[in-house]
């Protein structure tokens, strides 16, 4: 066999054996570091949800609570969701409120285009929650989870 | 002893929890199982391939059963009938293919090389399940899937109209379908209760699914097993399928549709090779249910399911098939107006990610063209997610186009890159208000539909050897009367060094008195 035969046979085992430890050199770090860092807990079935609210609020097991909390208001009287669009973790505690509202309708309100509830409006409100926003100083006020979303009841209670 | 009490109830409620969880998975397969009567008998799958196969149409079947009885049936009666008929379907495919000659087979005897690498997908399978424990649900995967699940469960396994026309929760995407969040919901069935943790189950076993079909679809299409055990290890090792945001383990729908887009369309290519050993039909099949269930998965399933069917058609025409064939693109059809007329019928609100296509929106925002692909490629070469996959992807195209010319080539190769365009496309109609961050969100997740299709060919360059576009070695053979002088195929198989699926006997040459034996080497 000439001598390029042999380069030929030997290429294409080459290219790929380099190729593939190309593929794993840049790929297998970032997933062994993913694997190192945590550890398997059971932690129940609010799993993630819990695990969202306090990366946003600092609470710990809030699912239960909120759950409870809006458990006490009447069902179908709306939760109104404040929350600002241009602050991520706002606008994704906003939808976090609205998936352990239901039953209750919600409806999310940008303060950046100064959606507020009118008076007519809270007779049919259960509750307003505040998601990394401040309440107007005349609201009294409300249940704290964490420490930056606030929730105010209208007064109604089931 | 309270502690005590209160850690042998938690440990109790454990073992409950896993037997029921063992208990939702053998339904789902029981039900998915039923499927593979539609093969015919001389259609060889392995035990592994009918299980994952049992596992992916389960999804589908369930789903569809618990949503279709929903509309006469509510908990506790409604999970019941389905337990029913999943339990019937499973036991009606044990009784039909028992009767058959070869149920299925189990896995043959596996070379030095092809065992190391099984060991390693195993590994990796574990390592996946390891993640899926570990990680939580990704907001998506919480928020636009579970949240159907968790609702459904709360009213009864019947998703509440009053969620359907919930403008304040349009953002979670009512109009998806439900095959991710009913599998979910039948999960929640069997616990008793909704359990975000518990609900992650379903998608390693996707993983485990997807893996075990890419390494058969590739060991029918290149003859050997090894190529496709190699890429199949190497799929782990892309940060994007393994532990990144949309990844397989966080409860999106992304990775189980490309799952059912890599069972429809590699089986269609397999479908379509020129000898018919009789295994193309049931090829065929499987790629009709796979397309099927692909508009059920997710909202661009609707997309995957029109190309699956524009290459379905072309094999039909190509291969001069039966009219007949035509039928069996017909029922994604009907998922795709059954679900869109159930939507209209509920008033679903829909989320306004894009906006109505027309003539006006294209011109008044083809600029967006541009900075558009321009961001696809930085997609495509952003290695920390991505590793080196689609550079590799990129040149397995090339020389596989080289290597297969014909029309299974151009196909493989169409169902990679058509996807992929329409996709990109979509966003010139965005709605967002920032069309960059819309990108940005979602191209990783998108282009995680035609990963596995992409890594099958890859696995198909890796394959060296003869090409299967080139003709078969053809061996006489020696008959007497009506009965032909020949080793079993699987002897045969086992002399020559190749699968049992690639050696047959040329029935229009037995015609002709002339019989041979073929083989793809």
């Amino acid at each position: 066999m000439h001598w390029h035969h042999w380069l030929r046979a030997g290429v294409r085992p080459f290219t790929c054996v380099v190729a593939i430890a190309s593929f794993l050199a840049l790929g297998a770090p970032a997933i062994f570091r993913s694997a190192a860092r945590s550890s398997i807990q059971f932690a129940g079935p609010f799993h993630s949800s819990d695990s969202f609210l306090s990366f946003a609020t600092g609470a710990n097991n809030g699912s239960k609570r909120l759950i409870a909390f809006f458990g006490s208001l009447p069902p179908s009287n709306e939760i109104l969701i404040v929350v600002r669009d241009d602050d991520q973790r706002s606008a994704f505690l906003g939808m976090l409120v609205a998936y352990l509202a239901w039953p209750h309708p919600v409806r999310i309100v940008d303060l950046r285009n100064g959606g507020t509830p009118g008076s007519a409006e809270l007779e049919t409100i259960a509750a307003v929650a505040f998601c990394r926003v401040q309440p107007p100083p005349p609201w009294r006020r409300g249940e704290w989870v964490g420490d930056s979303l606030e929730i105010v009841p209208t007064g109604k209670k089931k | 002893m309270g502690r005590r009490f209160i850690r042998d109830r938690s440990d109790w409620e454990k073992k409950v929890n896993f037997l029921a969880l063992l208990g939702a998975i053998a339904t789902i397969l029981g039900a998915g199982s039923v499927f593979l009567l539609l093969l015919p008998p001389a259609t060889r799958l392995n035990i592994a391939e009918e299980l994952a196969l049992s596992w992916i149409f389960g999804t589908g079947l369930v789903s569809v059963l618990i949503w279709t009885f929903g509309f006469v049936a509510r908990a506790p009666f409604l999970p019941g009938l389905v337990a029913t008929v999943c339990i019937a379907l499973g036991l009606l495919t044990m009784k039909v293919r028992g009767r058959s000659a070869a149920p299925f087979q189990m896995l043959r005897k596996l070379r030095p090389i092809e065992l190391f690498l099984g060991i390693v997908i195993a590994f990796e399978i574990a390592f996946i399940f390891y993640f899926s424990c570990v990680h939580t649900l990704g907001g998506d995967g919480l928020l636009n899937w579970e949240i159907k699940a968790r609702y459904a469960y709360a009213n009864a396994g019947v998703l509440p109209a009053t969620y359907l026309h919930d403008a304040g929760r349009a953002a979670s995407h009512p109009e998806y379908p439900l095959a991710i969040p009913y599998t979910e919901l039948w999960l929640y069935f069997w616990l008793g209760d909704t359990n975000q943790f518990w609900a992650k189950t379903i998608f390693p076993l996707f993983y485990a699914a997807g893996i075990t079909l890419l390494v058969s679809i590739s060991s029918r299409l290149t003859g050997k097993t090894w190529p496709g055990l190699l890429a199949s290890s190497l799929y782990f090792f892309i940060p994007q399928i393994s532990t990144e945001t949309g990844s397989a383990v966080v409860g999106y729908a992304d990775f189980p549709l490309s799952v059912f887009y890599l069972t429809a369309m590699g089986n269609l290519l397999c479908a379509c090779r020129k000898h018919d050993d009789g295994c193309n039909d049931g090829a065929f099949a499987i790629y009709a249910v796979a397309a099927a269930m692909l508009p059920w998965i997710k909202r661009e399933g609707a997309i995957l399911w029109l190309i699956a069917t524009l290459c379905g058609v072309l094999v039909i025409w190509r291969r001069k098939k039966s009219p007949a064939y035509f039928l069996a693109l017909l029922p994604g059809l009907f998922v795709i107006i059954g679900w869109h007329f159930y939507l209209s019928q509920m008033h679903a609100v829909s989320s306004s990610d894009f906006m109505p296509i027309s003539l006006a929106a294209l011109s008044a925002n083809i600029h967006r063209l541009g900075p558009i692909m321009s961001m696809l490629f930085l997609e495509f070469t952003h290695i920390e997610i991505w590793s080196l996959f689609w550079p590799a992807a990129a040149f397995a195209g090339g020389f596989f186009l080289y290597r297969f010319r014909g029309v299974r080539a151009v196909m493989l190769i169409a169902a990679i890159a058509a996807p992929i365009g329409i996709y990109a496309g979509a966003y010139i109609f965005s709605s967002w208000p920032d069309y960059h961050d819309h990108v940005a969100l979602s191209i990783n997740r998108l282009l995680m539909h035609v990963a596995p299709l992409a890594t099958l060919m890859i696995s198909a360059v890796l394959a060296p050897g003869q090409t299967r576009s080139n003709q078969p070695a053809t061996f006489p053979l020696a008959a007497s009367g009506s009965s032909l002088n020949v080793q079993p195929l699987e002897t045969c198989a086992s002399i020559a060094g190749t699968r049992p699926d690639n050696v047959w006997i040329d029935r229009d040459a037995i015609r002709s008195r002339k019989p041979c034996l073929k083989l793809w080497l």
